[in-house]
């Protein structure tokens, strides 16, 4: 596999949409984690691991709520590189599956802490883009606020592009050798990682969903899926 | 009422990237202000009228980028008025833009980002244990065609009531849709649960054993108002340290 092919490209430009879908536009769902990941997933051919990094990462994420421009952590792009770095890592090492993706979550975490802190950078360029935005206003060239306000898309792709391209290839040089000298034993042993990871996620779902007035609805649900386990065991 | 179809599209097509040039300062401004910009000229506003009210738009303005929608469509009416000589003044229109704007901002927040996203991730995670496929289009439509709807009508509704469509709109229905999604979140959550647990590999007791475990620390910690990233990493060193210790405990 060489530095460059076609499935970086291609997450490169999945890394700039997160971005854009992120900070500067749209708001589809495009870039949250169980889209974002599934689709690395579908790119470099391995959709279950890619879903199953952007589920574990995406229900512990929930709890942060993006509003008022209040400060978070960027998860969206840093759960994409967790799972760029867990697929590519997975390409060279089919045999330890629970360590390739120990080293994505873990990567995903850190550096969706990391680029939080980031996107004040960002936000300084946005400040630039306003301030000439004013003195258009000023020379009556009212058609530059278009253009740079489309800048501000443009610096968000490129932001988003040119960070995963760097630290995918960055991290995986970096973990090759640390998951080369890991012996398969130590895979077999982090089997309590899928299971702390959802019991994590469903604990924020319960602090999200679950309120004095809303308990009812939680039982009844639960009262469903017994039920439903019930007829399951059955027939 | 000059303003077409055409318009109204045109004006939540640009909604989608109010926040391209978000700052602390004026938060939402210079998006807002390109929204408003080709009605703007299409009016037939002079020099000097454009640079009054891009400027006075340029101040600060701050809501849910999914209801802004609202406010550009009342604006459009409010200009379309002002230009043809029978609207309000300029600081009156700055003064309705703020405050409904900022009645927007919080229901809005409650309905698209602390409802409607977790509901539409859980569906997608049910989804998820049919297709990935399905995992994605569910979580997409199940989000975006209400905040789709909601831009659309926001500017329809906004432009043909323009100040009065704060007497003639109850808000607060965004706050009852967020409470009634909460509640379809409370109902699938343990469905969902059970959904992910007989699609998991695992079906050990110990399993089970770890993720109420993790679960309950991650509660704990998260009711004490620890970050989301300190509990996952506490957790992740944990997991390391098991394996660390039975990886050494065999070997020996």
């Amino acid at each position: 596999m060489t530095i460059f092919d076609n499935e970086l490209i291609w997450f490169c430009v999945l890394g700039g949409v997160v971005s854009v879908d992120t900070e500067a536009a749209w708001q589809t769902m495009l870039s949250q984690p169980l889209i974002g990941c599934t689709l690395a997933g579908f790119i470099f051919g391995n959709v279950a691991l890619g879903l199953s990094v952007g589920i574990l990462l995406q229900l512990p994420y929930l709890m942060e709520v993006p509003v008022g421009g209040c400060e978070v952590t960027f998860s969206s792009l840093g759960a994409l590189i967790g799972a760029g770095v867990a697929l590519r890592l997975h390409e060279q090492f089919p045999e330890k599956q629970q360590v390739v993706l120990f080293a994505g979550l873990l990567t995903g975490i850190i550096f969706s802490w990391l680029l939080g802190k980031l996107w004040r950078l960002s936000l300084d360029v946005n400040s630039y883009f306003v301030r000439a935005a004013r003195t258009a206003i000023d020379d009556y060239r009212f058609n530059m606020l278009s253009f740079l306000h489309g800048a501000g898309v443009i610096k968000s792709f490129l932001f988003g592009a040119g960070l995963v391209l760097v630290l995918s290839i960055g991290l995986e040089t970096v973990l090759r050798p640390v998951i080369h000298s890991l012996s398969v034993g130590v895979d077999g042993s982090l089997w309590l990682l899928r299971p702390v990871m959802i019991g994590a996620g469903l604990a924020t779902l319960i602090r999200i969903f679950v309120k004095k007035k809303t308990l009812p609805f939680a039982v009844a649900g639960a009262g469903l899926a017994t039920l439903a386990l019930i007829v399951r065991t059955v027939t | 009422m000059s303003a077409t179809a055409f318009d109204m599209v045109r004006a939540v097509h640009r909604s989608f990237y109010i926040q391209a040039t978000f700052t602390y300062e004026r938060m939402l401004a210079l998006g807002y202000t390109v929204c408003l910009l080709p009605f703007l000229r299409k009016l037939g506003a002079s020099d000097s009228e454009m640079h009054d009210i891009l400027k006075n738009n340029l101040k600060y303005f701050n809501t849910n980028p999914f209801l802004s929608t609202w406010v550009l469509g009342a604006e459009m009416n409010l200009q379309e008025q002002r230009l043809t000589g029978e609207g309000p003044r300029l600081e009156q229109v700055e003064r309705f833009r703020k405050r409904i704007s900022q009645a927007l901002a919080g229901p809005g927040d409650n309905l698209f980002w602390a409802a409607l996203r977790p509901v539409s991730v859980l569906l997608g995670v049910m989804a998820s244990c049919i297709s990935p496929v399905a995992a994605l289009v569910t979580t997409f439509v199940t989000f975006n065609m209400p905040s789709f709807y909601v831009r659309l009508s926001g500017v329809i509704f906004g432009y043909r009531h323009g100040l009065n469509v704060v007497t003639v709109t109850n808000f607060d229905q965004y706050n009852r849709a967020a409470r009634i999604l909460v509640k379809v979140g409370a109902f699938i959550l343990v469905p969902a649960a059970v959904l992910m647990k007989t699609q998991s590999q695992t079906h050990e007791w110990t399993a089970v054993i770890a993720v109420l475990l993790a679960g309950g620390i991650m509660y704990f910690l998260l009711r004490k108002g620890w970050s989301v990233t300190l509990n996952l990493l506490i957790l992740l060193v944990g997991v390391a340290l098991y394996a660390s210790f039975v990886a050494a405990f065999s070997a020996f």
